[in-house]
């Protein structure tokens, strides 16, 4: 069977063709959480809640949420809302298993990310726009790597800093179910796509749902996995650009973006080392003579 | 303890006023932002600290006041709010719903009161819904700048609103470099007979005066220091030690009266207490050119021993820069 978690909207026909699988399931109306989480977690390991609404962070129904403390919820808004709207809501926020997903380009964003961190409520920027704000998102990268003041994980920044290794790419798409090696994405109908942008898109690998543990096998997906090959065969700006351990060539498209960027993912890659060297030091053994020896 | 300045913008003209010189130098339309201020209460937990002051200005007029108070609170944040009483009625609508469950522990109030007789006629009615609402957790703050005060008002307001049995007295000092109204080193013991002259007024209504920053011990007498004991209960302190103001655009004073004297960013400094031991040690190079207010102040033993810090600094610096520059050059910064 294939390791992949399945991402798909709730659907209880589509969900009953998915026993015993590994899911995230997407939701766009707050009042269907409940019974999305008691069908998935019927048949299914619910892996995550997906809520996508078009409504800020403060507009959603927090009394509904408090019943889902269980489950890992990941709340995709599209903006935090004025603090004064959801101020006594932070306990209760605390409370959940929730990760908080703002887009880069909602107004305020950078500021509210830091008010959800500082207080405790992990969250993270979804990126949408091709060229963010290079100097605002390098801003809160210093918040989240190097800030003394416990503050709960900002992401994609807390998955590089935790997960870095010097001789591995580190692909911190996973944070919004876009790495075709850990997530798959399947519509109504079975249809399998590599990224929800492309599910959206009708740009599928797979139509036939049958075949979903033959996915790895397909040449389509195995290209996917080795596109990463392609800056270094181009010859691309981003072959040499030091910062393409993380950023894998994410914001490559986009003309004039390479000097923030660059900049941007060279800040990103020093605390990545930073992180790895606290991290390693945590774990070295020290001799200690005057400790009894191990049996 | 920090005080942090939310806006420069005032809504009262106090004659003895000790941010004017600061106000009068910085931008008005300042405000402290939301990441200074998360930038704060980072630099409060990290030195280990608990409590906060906000100040302005008027803090309440600053449009997140609510929401900066209900943040800081949630950060575990202890915060006392010295305020003119006079708040914008939608935000006292907001403070109430917000704080009404609130422990007074957590969150209090210093309102400075100003005598009504010497006053615009309208500001104690403009401060009564804020007394209604917050009377209980809330301490009268009082400023001495001329001898012939009156505490009498402030009996009635404790009263009245259930106010905190306390006052807190402030003495006027001097700004250098700006005229305010000040009580002059030489009316300083006037003023303080003054203040004893309460003394049974205190007794009688159990209202316990503190003294603020500044008061010279020598200006009173054996004998108001022990009706002053009987009421206040504890040993009475003389001090002059930096309380370090943090302005709306993250500038760091020692005080307003020395608000021109060192000032700093606050991010030149890692923790609260190296703030304070950089001013402590301006503090200490003023009082090494002179000991206090008064010339027996250099040798007084009651300065040695640290039982009175010999008076404001404020006024040391007032007459260092009205005499010849022959001091060290510290002084002048």
């Amino acid at each position: 069977m294939s390791t992949h978690v399945i991402v798909c909207d709730y659907d209880e026909a589509l969900i009953s063709r998915l026993e015993r699988r590994r899911l995230v399931v997407r939701v766009d109306d707050p009042s269907r959480l409940n019974d999305a989480a008691r069908f998935a977690q019927e048949r299914n390991a619910l892996h995550a809640l997906w809520l996508r609404v078009d409504a800020p962070l403060s507009g959603l129904p927090f009394t509904m949420l408090e019943a889902l403390h269980a489950v890992p919820l990941y709340l995709d808004v599209t903006a935090v809302g004025n603090f004064r709207t959801w101020r006594d809501q932070v306990d209760r926020l605390r409370r959940l298993n929730v990760l908080v997903m703002v887009p880069e380009d909602a107004p305020v964003s950078y500021r509210d990310l830091r008010i959800l961190s500082s207080l405790l409520i992990p969250c993270g920027i979804r990126f949408g726009s091709p060229c963010p704000d290079w100097e605002a998102l390098t801003d809160l990268l210093y918040y989240a790597a190097y800030g003394k003041v416990l503050h709960a994980p900002i992401q994609p920044f807390h998955f590089v800093l935790s997960g870095y290794e010097r001789h591995q790419r580190t692909d911190f798409s996973g944070i919004t179910f876009d790495d075709p090696s850990r997530y798959l994405h399947i519509d109504s109908r079975g249809c399998i796509a590599l990224t929800r942008k492309e599910l959206e898109q009708g740009a599928f690998i797979e139509s036939d749902l049958e075949k979903l543990d033959a996915v790895g096998d397909l040449p389509a997906y195995q290209s996917r996995l080795e596109s990463w090959r392609d800056f270094f065969l181009k010859q691309d700006g981003c072959a040499y650009c030091p910062g393409w351990r993380i950023c894998l060539g994410a914001f490559a498209g986009t003309p004039g973006n390479r000097p923030g960027c660059q900049k941007f993912f060279a800040e990103f890659l020093e605390a990545a080392e930073y992180h790895l060297d606290l991290r390693t030091e945590a774990t070295r053994t020290i001799l200690r003579p005057w400790d009894a020896c191990p049996a | 303890m920090a005080n942090i300045l939310l806006t420069q913008r005032c809504v009262r003209s106090c004659p003895y006023c000790f941010a004017k010189e600061h106000m009068s130098r910085s931008a008005l339309e300042a405000t402290l932002s939301w990441e200074d201020l998360i930038y704060l209460a980072d630099l409060i937990q990290i030195s280990g600290e608990h409590r906060v002051s906000l100040l302005g200005g008027e803090p309440t007029i600053h449009p997140e006041f609510v929401n900066y108070v209900a943040y800081l609170l949630e950060r575990k944040i202890g915060i006392t709010v010295f305020t003119s009483g006079i708040v914008p009625p939608r935000t006292l609508e907001d403070m109430t719903s917000a704080f009404r469950q609130i422990p007074e522990q957590r969150l209090s109030f210093v309102c400075n009161l100003n005598d009504p007789h010497l006053s615009p006629p309208t500001e104690f009615e403009r401060i009564g819904p804020f007394l209604e609402e917050f009377g209980p957790r809330t301490v009268p703050g009082f400023n001495i700048y001329r001898p012939d005060f009156s505490l009498d008002f402030l009996f009635d307001y404790i009263n009245r609103y259930g106010m905190v049995h306390q006052i807190r007295m402030g003495l006027a000092h001097p700004i250098p470099g700006a005229k305010n109204a000040f009580v002059s080193i030489e009316d300083i013991r006037t003023a303080m007979d003054r203040l004893v002259s309460y003394a049974p007024s205190f007794r009688r209504f159990r209202v316990v005066p503190s003294l603020d920053c500044g008061f010279p011990l020598c200006a009173f007498t054996d004998e108001q220091l022990g009706m002053l004991y009987r009421i206040v209960g504890d040993p009475i302190r003389f001090g002059c030690s930096p309380a370090f103001d943090i302005g709306p655009d993250m500038s760091v004073w020692c005080c307003f009266p020395l608000s021109t004297y060192h000032k700093k960013s606050v991010f030149e400094f890692n923790s609260i207490g190296e703030i304070v031991t950089f001013y402590r040690e301006k503090l200490r190079g003023l009082r090494i050119e002179a000991g206090g207010l008064y010339e027996d102040c250099d040798e007084c033993t009651y300065r040695e021993e640290g039982k009175c810090a010999g008076g404001c600094a404020a006024h040391l610096l007032s007459r260092f820069r009205n005499e010849e520059r022959t001091r060290m050059e510290e002084i002048y910064k």
